[in-house]
C-alpha cells in the first residue's frame, strides 16, 4: 500500500432513494488494522453506508477510496477480489448446503477453477477443490465449527449459522471485513467468544474490522474507534469512549428511543 | 392502406385485447394476492363453457339467466379449487403452489378430453344475435360489440370495486402484505377465497365471451391464457390498469401484425413483442422494478 | 480427514452405478417395445437433468425446455434427410444451434425473475411451435419424415438405446460435476440471494446464462434423440405442452436432486404406460397423481424417499448412541 492513506476513505457521501436521504454527505475513514464500530438509533443509514462500500447501492454524490483503488467504478461482484468481504443482517446462506460447502463460497474469487474445469478438465477441478477445502476446513477450526463441518445449515442453530456466514466472509483472507449487526440475536456467551474471535483475526491476521452493533459493550470491548450516525449524518466520531460520552449521541438515542 | 381493413384491424386488436386484459386481470389478482401464477386459469374458463352447454342449458331460463348461473358456479369451483388445491400444505414455496395449478390445468384439460372429446367442435349460442352495425366507416358485428362492452363494464367495475368497496381495500391490503393485512385483523383466508371466487366467474366470462366465436373445443383458451400472461407482464404484473392497457396494446399489435406482416407470424410476433418489451423495461411497460430490500 | 465423496451422494452413485449396470444389460435382453419406453424415459431424464440445474440451483423457473428439444430435433432431422449429411453432424448442429438459442433468449431472459422468466420462456417455446409450423422447410404442420439413419436400426434397434443411456450417464456426470464444484455452489447462491451472491464477488449473470444453456444443450440433445427414435418430428410433439410436461417431470421427481429428473422422467413416462388399461381414464389418473405429489411432497418423489431413508437412518442412530448419551 502506498503513502498514509486509509485502507478505506469516504468523503462527502450521499444516498437518496426517491425523495428520501438516507445518508447526507457522509464521511467515513477506516484505518489498516483497526477495528471500527459503527453505531446509531434504528434508520440512522450504517446498512445503506455498508450497501454503498459494498456498491450494492449508488451514492448520489461522494468519493469511495479502498486501498488506493476507485470503488466508485468497481461493479458490485468486482468488489470481493479487491478484498472487502461482508455479512448481512439476514444471512445469505445456502440453507440445504453444509456448513463446508457454504465456507467454500466464500472462496470462489480466490478458486482458480473454471466452469469448463468444473465439466471437463475434472482432474484440475479436483486438485483446486481439495486445495480449497484445506482452507475452508483451517478456517473452520478457527471459529470452532470443523464438528459440523457436514451438516446442512438448516439444521443448525441461529448462533452456528452465523458463525458459518463469518467464516464464509473471512475465508478468503479479505483486507477489509464489514459485518452488519454480528451481535443481533446472540446471548451473552456467545457475545463474548465473537468479540474474542474479532480481536484474534484482527490481531493475528491483520484484519480490518467495521462493525455495526446496537450493544455498547461489545463496542466499548473490541472497537478502536467508533463512528455515530443520525439520521443519514456522521453526528461523533473517535474512540468509543469518548463517543458515548459526547452529549450529542445521548441526545440522538433518548431523542429517538 | 384500406380504411375498412385498418377499421377491421382496430375492432379486432381491441376485440382480443380485451379478452385478454379481462383473463389478465384474474390472473393479476390472483398473483398479487397469493402469489401464486394460476396456469390453470384459462382451463378453469374453458371448463365453464362446458357448464353452460352440458347443464346450464338445460334449465328453463332464458340465455342470460344460463349464462348467470354458468358464471356463479365457476366462481364456486374457484373457491373449491383453492379449498382442495391450494390450502393443503400451505408453508409450501410459491413456485410449488404454482406447480399445483399446472397439474390443475393437466387435470382439467383430461377430464374435459375424457367427457367431450378432443378436436371436437361445439356450437355455443351467442348472447347477442347475428348481425351488423355501421359507425362511421366501422364495421362491427353485434357479438363483437357485445363482447367490448362487457369487458369494458366489467373491468371497470372490477377496478371500482377495488377502489371503493371494504372487501376491496382488504383485497389490496393482502396483496401489499399478507402478514401485516393478518395482523390489522384482515381474514387472509377468506380474502383469498374471495380471490379465487372472483377469478373464477372473470373466467366464465370471458369464456363465454369467446366460445360463440371460435367453437368451443377443449383448446378453446389455450391462445388466450398464453396472451394473458403476457399482457399481465407486460403491465407490471402487479398492476390492474397495467395489465389491461397491456392487453390492449397486444390485442392491437397483433392485429396489425397480421395484416402487414402475415397471418402465419402473429403468434412468433407476439413473443418477439415481449421479449423487447422486457428488454427494454424488465419491470414491465408500465410497472416498477420491486426492490428486495438486503 | 474427510473423503472426497460427501457421504449423501455415495448411497446416489450406489444407486446410478446399479442402475446403469441393470440397463446395460436390459438392452441384451429386452424386447422392442420394453427397450422403446426406456429410451423415451431416458429422453425425458437427460432433458429433465438439464432443466434441473436452472430450476433446482439457480432459481431460474425455465418453461421453455420443450422449445430447445425442437430445435435438436428439428436441426437433426434437416440435416439427415433435407441435406442428406451424416447424424454426426446433425449432432453438433444441434449443439450448436442450443447454444445459439439459449443465449438469444437468456441474455434478455435473466434479467427477469421467477414468474415473468416462466411465462417469457414458455412464450418461447409457444412461438418455436409456430414458427416451424408455418415454414416450407420444416415441413409445416404436416412435420418432417427422416431418411433411415444407421443409429435407428443398428444392432436391431439396440444403437438408439444405448446411445440414449451413454448421454444419460454422461449428462449425470457433468450434473453431478457442476452440482460439487465451484460452479454449482456459485449458482445456488445465486438462486437462494443474489445480493449476497453479489457481495461474494459472483457474476450472476454468468452462471444463470450457463444453467440456462446447459438445460439447452441437454434438452436439445434430449430432442435429437428423440427425433432419431421416432424417425419423424412433427409441431405437435414439441408443443407448449411439452415444456410444462419438463417443468412438471423436474418438479415431481424432486428439483435440486440430481437423481430426481430420472424419477421425475419415470413417472411421467411409466404412469400412463400403468393406467392404460383404464382406457380414457389414464389421463385423468395420471393428472391426480401428478397434483397428489406436488401437494403432498413440495420435495417430489425423492423428497418422500429420502424422508423415509432418514427416519430409518436416524432411528438405527438413536438406537446406536442411546447408551453414550443421556438426554
Amino acid at each position: 500500500m502506498s503513502g498514509p492513506e486509509a485502507l478505506l476513505q469516504i468523503e462527502a457521501m450521499s444516498v437518496r432513494f426517491g425523495g428520501v436521504v438516507a445518508l447526507d454527505e457522509v464521511d467515513l475513514t477506516v484505518e489498516a488494522g483497526s477495528i471500527h464500530g459503527l453505531i446509531g438509533p434504528n434508520g440512522a443509514g450504517k446498512t445503506t453506508l455498508l450497501n454503498a462500500i459494498s456498491r450494492l447501492v449508488e451514492p448520489s454524490g461522494g468519493s469511495l477510496r479502498f486501498a488506493g483503488n476507485d470503488m466508485l467504478s468497481y461493479r458490485p461482484h468486482q468488489i470481493t477480489p479487491l478484498g472487502v468481504a461482508r455479512t448481512f443482517q439476514n444471512l445469505g446462506l445456502i440453507e440445504e448446503s453444509s456448513v463446508l460447502d457454504n465456507v467454500l463460497v466464500g472462496l470462489h474469487t480466490v478458486h482458480q477453477g473454471t466452469l469448463f474445469d468444473d465439466l471437463v478438465r475434472f482432474w484440475r477441478r479436483n486438485r483446486l477443490e481439495a486445495e480449497m477445502r484445506q482452507r475452508a476446513l483451517r478456517m473452520l477450526s478457527l471459529v470452532g465449527l470443523e464438528e459440523v463441518a457436514l451438516t446442512p445449515v438448516r439444521q443448525l442453530a441461529y448462533g452456528i449459522r452465523k458463525n458459518t456466514e463469518l467464516a464464509r466472509a473471512c475465508v478468503g483472507r479479505p483486507k477489509l471485513l464489514m459485518l452488519d449487526e454480528p451481535t443481533a440475536g446472540l446471548n451473552s456467551t456467545e457475545m463474548e467468544r465473537l468479540a474474542k474471535l474479532l480481536a484474534r483475526l484482527n490481531r493475528e491476521e491483520g484484519l480490518t474490522i467495521l462493525v455495526i452493533t446496537h450493544h455498547v459493550e461489545f463496542l466499548l470491548e473490541l472497537a478502536h474507534v467508533a463512528t455515530v450516525l443520525d439520521l443519514g449524518r456522521r453526528i461523533a466520531h473517535g474512540t468509543p469512549q469518548e463517543v458515548r460520552n459526547n452529549p450529542d449521541v445521548i441526545t440522538a438515542y433518548i431523542g429517538t428511543d | 392502406m384500406d380504411t375498412s381493413l385498418l377499421s377491421a384491424a382496430i375492432v379486432g386488436g381491441v376485440l382480443n385485447g380485451s379478452l385478454y386484459a379481462l383473463l389478465g386481470l384474474a390472473i393479476v389478482l390472483i398473483f398479487r394476492t397469493t402469489t401464486v401464477a394460476n396456469f390453470a386459469q384459462g382451463e378453469m374458463a374453458m371448463f365453464s363453457v362446458f357448464i353452460l352447454i352440458m347443464f346450464a342449458d338445460s334449465l328453463p331460463l332464458p340465455l342470460w339467466g344460463q349464462w348467470f348461473v354458468t358464471v356463479l358456479v365457476s366462481a364456486v369451483a374457484g373457491a373449491l379449487v383453492y379449498i382442495v388445491l391450494l390450502r393443503p400444505n400451505p408453508q409450501a414455496e410459491h413456485l410449488n403452489l404454482t406447480v399445483r395449478t399446472l397439474g390443475l390445468y393437466t387435470l382439467i384439460y383430461a377430464v374435459s378430453v375424457y367427457f367431450w372429446g378432443a378436436n371436437e367442435p361445439y356450437t355455443v349460442p351467442s348472447l347477442f344475435g347475428d348481425g351488423t352495425i355501421a359507425i362511421g366507416g366501422f364495421h362491427i358485428s353485434y357479438d363483437q360489440l357485445g363482447t367490448i362492452l362487457v369487458t369494458v363494464v366489467l373491468g371497470a367495475l372490477f377496478l371500482l370495486f377495488f377502489q371503493l368497496t371494504q372487501l376491496g381495500l382488504a383485497m389490496r391490503a393482502v396483496a401489499i402484505n399478507p402478514e401485516v393485512a393478518g395482523l390489522l385483523g384482515v381474514n387472509v383466508a377468506k380474502i383469498t377465497l374471495m380471490v379465487w371466487f372472483i377469478a373464477g366467474a372473470i373466467g366464465a366470462v370471458v369464456g363465454l365471451l369467446v366460445a360463440p366465436v371460435s367453437f368451443l373445443d377443449t383448446l378453446l383458451m389455450r391462445p388466450y391464457i398464453l396472451k394473458a400472461f403476457t399482457a399481465a407482464i407486460l403491465g407490471g404484473l402487479y398492476s390492474f390498469p397495467g395489465v389491461i392497457a397491456g392487453g390492449l396494446v397486444l390485442g392491437l399489435a397483433e392485429s396489425f401484425a397480421s395484416i402487414w406482416i402475415s397471418i402465419h407470424l402473429r403468434e412468433p410476433f407476439t413473443f418477439a413483442i415481449l421479449l423487447i418489451a422486457l428488454l427494454l423495461r424488465p419491470g414491465g411497460l408500465f410497472g416498477r422494478v420491486h426492490k428486495v430490500r438486503v | 480427514m474427510l473423503s472426497r465423496v460427501p457421504p449423501a451422494a455415495r448411497g446416489g452413485w450406489l444407486v446410478a452405478g446399479v442402475a446403469t449396470l441393470l440397463l446395460i444389460l436390459a438392452g441384451f435382453t429386452l424386447g422392442n417395445y420394453e427397450r422403446y419406453l426406456i429410451v423415451i424415459w431416458l429422453i425425458y431424464s437427460i432433458s429433465g437433468l438439464g432443466l434441473n440445474l436452472p430450476i433446482g440451483f439457480g432459481q431460474i423457473y425455465s418453461l421453455g425446455q420443450g422449445g430447445f428439444m425442437l430445435v435438436g430435433a428439428y436441426t437433426t432431422a434437416i440435416v439427415t434427410s433435407t441435406w442428406h449429411l451424416p447424424y454426426a453432424v446433425a449432432l453438433i448442429a444441434s449443439l450448436v444451434l442450443a447454444v445459439v438459442v439459449g443465449i438469444l433468449v437468456g441474455l434478455p431472459a435473466m434479467r427477469l425473475r421467477l414468474f415473468s422468466l416462466a411465462i417469457v420462456t414458455f412464450a418461447f417455446g409457444f412461438m418455436l411451435f409456430h414458427v416451424v409450423k408455418s415454414f416450407q422447410f420444416t415441413g409445416g404442420p404436416q412435420g418432417l419424415f427422416m431418411d433411415p439413419l444407421w443409429l435407428t436400426d443398428a444392432f436391431s434397434g439396440r444403437a438408439i438405446y444405448f446411445f440414449a443411456l451413454l448421454v444419460a450417464v454422461l449428462g449425470l456426470l457433468a450434473s453431478y460435476s457442476i452440482a460439487h464444484s465451484k460452479s454449482g455452489r456459485a449458482l445456488l447462491v445465486v438462486g437462494q440471494n443474489e445480493t449476497a451472491a453479489r457481495s461474494l464477488g459472483i457474476n450472476i449473470t454468468y452462471y444463470k446464462l450457463a444453467a440456462f444453456i446447459f438445460a439447452s444443450v441437454l434438452g436439445a440433445l434430449a430432442g435429437s434423440i428423440h427425433a432419431v427414435l421416432t424417425s419423424y418430428v412433427a409441431p405437435e410433439t414439441y408443443a407448449a405442452e411439452l415444456s410444462v410436461t419438463m417443468f412438471a417431470a423436474v418438479m415431481i421427481g424432486g428439483k435440486g436432486k440430481l437423481l430426481g429428473p430420472f424419477l421425475g422422467a419415470a413417472f411421467i413416462v411409466g404412469i400412463p404406460e400403468v393406467t392404460q388399461a383404464a382406457r380414457g381414464l389414464a389421463e385423468v389418473i395420471y393428472a391426480i397423481l401428478f397434483i397428489l405429489v406436488v401437494t403432498v411432497s413440495p420435495g417430489g418423489i425423492l423428497g418422500i424417499l429420502e424422508g423415509l431413508i432418514g427416519r430409518l437412518r436416524r432411528g438405527s442412530i438413536k438406537a446406536a448412541t442411546a447408551g453414550e448419551r443421556a438426554p
